[in-house]
């Protein structure tokens, strides 16, 4: 088990700081923190949940269809992207 | 157009009741139980909120923090971290209905936070709104906002550092270096700056409170109509507080 944090200063203004605990190539937890906003803010939270036990394919895949609804703001989608493949690589 | 907006001024609350009544706010006002509210409040004693989002031991010097017995509150808005001081910060809150103008999000930060420009303004500060939540005065920020939304209700809140101690801020919050750097500063010190500093003489938070009221008034195009809170509005910030006086909402993340 490996313990990763990945900072990202989005073009959108804020920043992303992520902490994930990987196991063997998949997330065993992941935690977007930072000061960014997003509508509602329960999706991030369920997010990080569905993310547990996933590789980087399936990771990428969920965050895409997962937010499909959200509002970020400060932040984008990519940017929640780049950051799990800068972990799961 | 909102044409009424009822507005509490609460002056040295505690900190964790202080956002117990913002949440109350919203809760009460999707309910449709009170009207479109603006808040004007102060903390006692100071206070640091941090955003939603945030892990606190990455953004708050907690042993500083309980050294100083200033207590450390998750917001149920996202953003950054906040420090209330007791002697030098003004916070607003208010909430809306999320239509017409307030429908887009940052549209309606901009709405907003032109309240405060309007007020600095009114005092000879060439303030400027910067996308997505800051007031800068001579490209420093002086204030923040945060933003969130339920069924079609928003509640907006932000820091206003009139005579903040920014010493003791920069004690407490913690930046992440990549932040800073994309800043091209060093410290947040270099990145802040109050009211009182721009004025080149000491203004405090109460002075400031009229000058906010008549901002937010031209701001927002409607009359603001002086209340007290009500004994409901009260008791169930007296509820929410509980939660935001636990660890297992400000340590969640």
């Amino acid at each position: 088990m490996e313990e990763k944090r990945v900072v990202i200063r989005s073009a959108k203004g804020k920043t992303l700081t992520v902490y994930a605990k990987v196991n063997n190539g998949r997330l065993e937890e992941i935690v977007f923190g930072g000061d960014y906003f997003a509508y509602p803010e329960d999706s991030i939270v369920n997010l990080e949940e569905k993310l547990r036990g996933l590789g980087l394919e399936e990771a990428l895949k969920t965050i895409e269809e997962y937010l499909k609804d959200t509002v970020l703001l400060g932040i984008s989608v990519e940017d929640l992207k780049e950051s799990v493949r800068r972990i799961l690589s | 157009m909102v044409e009424e907006i009822r507005l509490i001024i609460d002056k040295h609350q505690d900190p964790h009741y202080n956002m117990g009544f913002d949440e109350a706010l919203l809760t009460l006002r999707v309910q449709g139980e009170i009207p479109p509210t603006l808040r004007l409040y102060m903390w006692d004693p100071s206070a640091v909120t941090i955003g939603y989002f945030q892990r606190i031991r990455d953004v708050v010097n907690l042993d500083y923090a309980l050294e100083k017995k200033i207590p450390v509150i998750r917001r149920i808005t996202g953003g950054g971290a906040v420090y209330h001081d007791r002697d030098g910060e003004v916070t607003y809150s208010i909430v809306l209905d999320a239509r017409g103008r307030f429908t887009d999000v940052q549209e309606s930060y901009r709405i907003i936070c032109s309240g405060i420009v309007e007020a600095l303004r009114d005092l000879g500060l060439e303030a400027i709104f910067k996308p997505v939540n800051d007031i800068l005065l001579n490209g420093r920020k002086v204030s923040g906002s945060a933003q969130t939304r339920r069924k079609n209700t928003l509640l907006q809140h932000g820091t206003l550092m009139v005579s903040t101690n920014l010493d003791e801020l920069v004690r407490l919050l913690v930046v992440p270096r990549e932040k800073l750097e994309s800043h091209r500063v060093s410290s947040i010190r270099e990145r802040v700056t109050t009211v009182s500093i721009e004025l080149g003489k000491t203004l405090s938070p109460e002075e400031m409170i009229p000058y906010l009221i008549e901002g937010f008034r031209k701001a927002l195009g409607a009359q603001l109509i002086e209340e007290k809170p009500s004994p409901s509005e009260e008791k169930l910030a007296e509820k929410y507080a509980e939660k935001y006086r636990s660890i297992e909402w400000n340590y969640k993340r």
